[in-house]
């Protein structure tokens, strides 16, 4: 069944009708790093929604609070976060006048759809967000939507979760009910970064998915505020130099949202956040190994018809039945998925068992590390390389004890569109700067891959994982390799010495 | 013997005789020029897609690949703007060795010509 019928199945049997509570008055929410905002009627009643409130029990980051102790937020502050940084955005430009050719009246009816595209911009995420994308990709009809809709996996579920009869019917009682114009397919369009006019009005789109979106912007600083890792963001500044234009692209000319010159340091502020962001807590090792074992819970669940929730996850839409709740619920019994659980719940992580990077790899094996490197393309590949490890660490180890980490790089695409504009002509970032190349580099240096294992199997994880990856692509791991990992002490442990409390540190 | 996006790229890299001289990367140029290869033999770039609605084509699949190139140090950038790239010393016979191998002779003309305008047009940059 192709994905659009199947969600439009899902919708139509679990929220046939979505309840539309009638909203006296408009709502003032206080959010941390945000702050204080109006929200109106009918968007209360679209937050009031299951299909949005269950944002509250997805973690934003997934398992990170287990190294970032107060990186508790979830999608659903995100999304009320992500509304005030668009409408942010929206008043920014018509403030700089390049809305002036609008009337009043379409001005306000597209701030409506930006804001509801932002509410409803992350509706199709999963258990613990990303983590869960990696398996939400295996299945097929995902993997054929992603080069076709050029989107992420949430972003195609919650595409097709617009495009569903229930939700087409339930706005259309929203416009009646509070005398609104909503455009629905529009909201759903800019979910993806497109619009039906793209000549016209590409730059609404960009809003809310585009090189300089709002969700870039809430993220950053949510991420970095609830996480302890502080990083600068000037944003006032950045909204100062906001603009629209017609700019030149693959599709012809369209109205894009540009920089004007004096937002170059907040945007090379973005791109260095966003590169230290990774380094910092998205790759930290720690943060890896709890996603590898979200994803070893999700395919135990499916390949072993485990139910979560009262429910056997057999397709993608079934993952948008569940919570991080629901997966942590699982944590009690005998099963090796269980047991995997109660780690995750109890913080006994996977651990390092080699690292892998060009320092841990000897100078000449480049080829052989490129190739290791192109597997993580495939997590199809990444699993068989997961089970020949358990096969040659032998007993009962499975492909769920160690897990082959390639993570990801952030993407730098931004910095190369030309879309600073200078006098009447364009130019990108690098124009002024190499920075891509700048944090290309830092970000190749920073970039590790790991074998991570249980530590029942972590010495042996080491040996047979250095042999298997040596023997399978012609290289040759020195020292640091293991040295890093940690697992021998290198140092006898030092006696520690509190002659102090430590809270009366300044 | 699997076929990986990453090897198209590489013996376009090598093509383009970056290991003989370092050429000065443009994004933009890059994209673009795949991109118009891959319209016209998208069976050869079956994994790649690309968005179309930035100043120039954007792939993140390509994005991905550069950067594993530069993770993995067969290409290397170099100071002090590490806009300037090179394939390390002997890549090119590793993969005229283990990557061309698995493409037929009809491809290989494709991204040797693909290289070849590469190398002509970061030349003039």
């Amino acid at each position: 069944m192709p994905l659009e019928n199947d969600v439009n199945k899902f919708i139509d049997e679990n929220y046939g009708e979505i309840p539309l509570y009638l909203i006296r008055e408009p709502k003032i929410i206080h959010l941390a790093s945000m702050g204080t905002h109006k929200f109106f009627k009918h968007e209360i009643a679209v937050i009031d929604t299951p299909l949005i409130q269950r944002l509250k029990y997805i973690s934003q980051l997934g398992a990170v609070y287990n190294v970032f102790p107060t990186a508790r937020h979830t999608r659903f502050e995100h999304t009320l976060g992500v509304v005030i940084a668009a409408t942010r955005i929206w008043e920014s430009l018509l403030e700089n006048n390049h809305l002036d050719y609008l009337p009043e009246s379409e001005r306000k009816r597209i701030l409506l759809n930006v804001r509801m595209a932002a509410i409803l911009h992350d509706i199709g995420h999963c258990p613990f967000s990303h983590a869960s994308e990696v398996v939400l990709e295996e299945f097929t009809p995902i993997k054929s939507e992603k080069s076709r809709l050029k989107a992420k996996p949430h972003e195609i579920l919650g595409y097709y979760i617009l495009k569903s009869k229930a939700m087409v019917d339930f706005f259309e009682e929203i416009s009646n009910e509070y005398k609104i114009n909503l455009d629905l397919e529009e909201i759903s369009n800019y979910i993806l970064g497109k619009t039906r006019v793209p000549a016209e009005n590409q730059f609404i789109a960009d809003i809310i998915n585009g090189p300089f979106d709002a969700d870039k912007f809430d993220y950053i600083l949510r991420d970095s505020n609830f996480s302890g890792v502080p990083l600068s963001l000037g944003l006032d500044r950045f909204l100062v130099s906001l603009g629209t234009d017609t700019v030149k692209t693959p599709q012809g000319e369209l109205r894009k949202l540009i920089l004007l010159e004096k937002g170059i340091m907040p945007f090379e502020q973005i791109v260095l956040a966003k590169a230290q962001l990774y380094s910092a807590i998205y790759h930290h090792q720690k943060v890896r190994a709890l996603d590898q074992m979200i994803i070893s819970i999700l395919r135990l669940s499916i390949s072993d018809g485990i139910e979560v929730n009262g429910l056997k996850i057999k397709s993608a839409v079934d993952f948008l039945k569940i919570d991080d709740f629901d997966i942590l619920k699982l944590s009690t019994g005998e099963t090796k998925l269980n047991q995997i659980c109660k780690n995750l719940k109890e913080r006994q992580t996977l651990k390092r068992s080699l690292v892998i990077s060009s320092r841990t790899i000897a100078k000449d094996d480049n080829l052989g590390f490129q190739k290791i490197l192109k597997r993580g393309e495939y997590t199809s590949l990444i699993r068989e390389s997961n089970k020949v490890l358990a096969e040659r660490i032998g007993g009962d180890c499975t492909e769920f004890d160690v897990a082959l980490d390639l993570p990801d790089t952030p993407k730098l695409g931004e910095t190369h569109e030309r879309l600073i504009k200078i006098g009447t002509d364009f130019f990108p970032l690098k124009e002024f700067f190499p920075q891509e190349e700048w944090i290309e580099t830092y970000i190749a240096n920073k970039w590790r891959g790991h074998i991570f294992a249980t530590e029942k199997y972590r010495t042996q994880a080491n040996t047979k994982g250095m042999e298997y990856l040596e023997e399978e692509f012609g290289i040759k791991f020195n020292d640091n390799a293991t040295l890093w990992s940690k697992i021998l002490p290198s140092v006898k442990p030092q006696k520690e010495i509190f002659d102090f409390p430590l809270s009366d540190r300044r | 013997m699997i076929r990986f996006p990453d090897d198209i790229i590489s013996i376009i890299f090598r093509e383009m005789g970056l290991e003989d001289e370092a050429l000065r990367f443009n994004q933009e140029l890059f994209y673009s020029t795949i991109y118009r290869y891959f319209k016209l033999h998208p069976s050869l770039f079956a994994d790649f897609y690309f968005i179309e609605s930035g100043t120039y084509p954007y792939s993140d699949l390509l994005e991905r690949i550069i950067t594993r190139h530069k993770i993995s140090r067969l290409l290397k950038t170099e100071n002090p703007d590490f806009e300037f790239i090179r394939l390390k010393k002997g890549t090119s016979e590793l993969i005229d060795r283990e990557l061309k191998p698995n493409f037929d002779e009809g491809e290989l003309e494709i991204l040797k010509s693909i290289g070849k305008e590469l190398q002509g047009k970061l030349s003039s940059v």
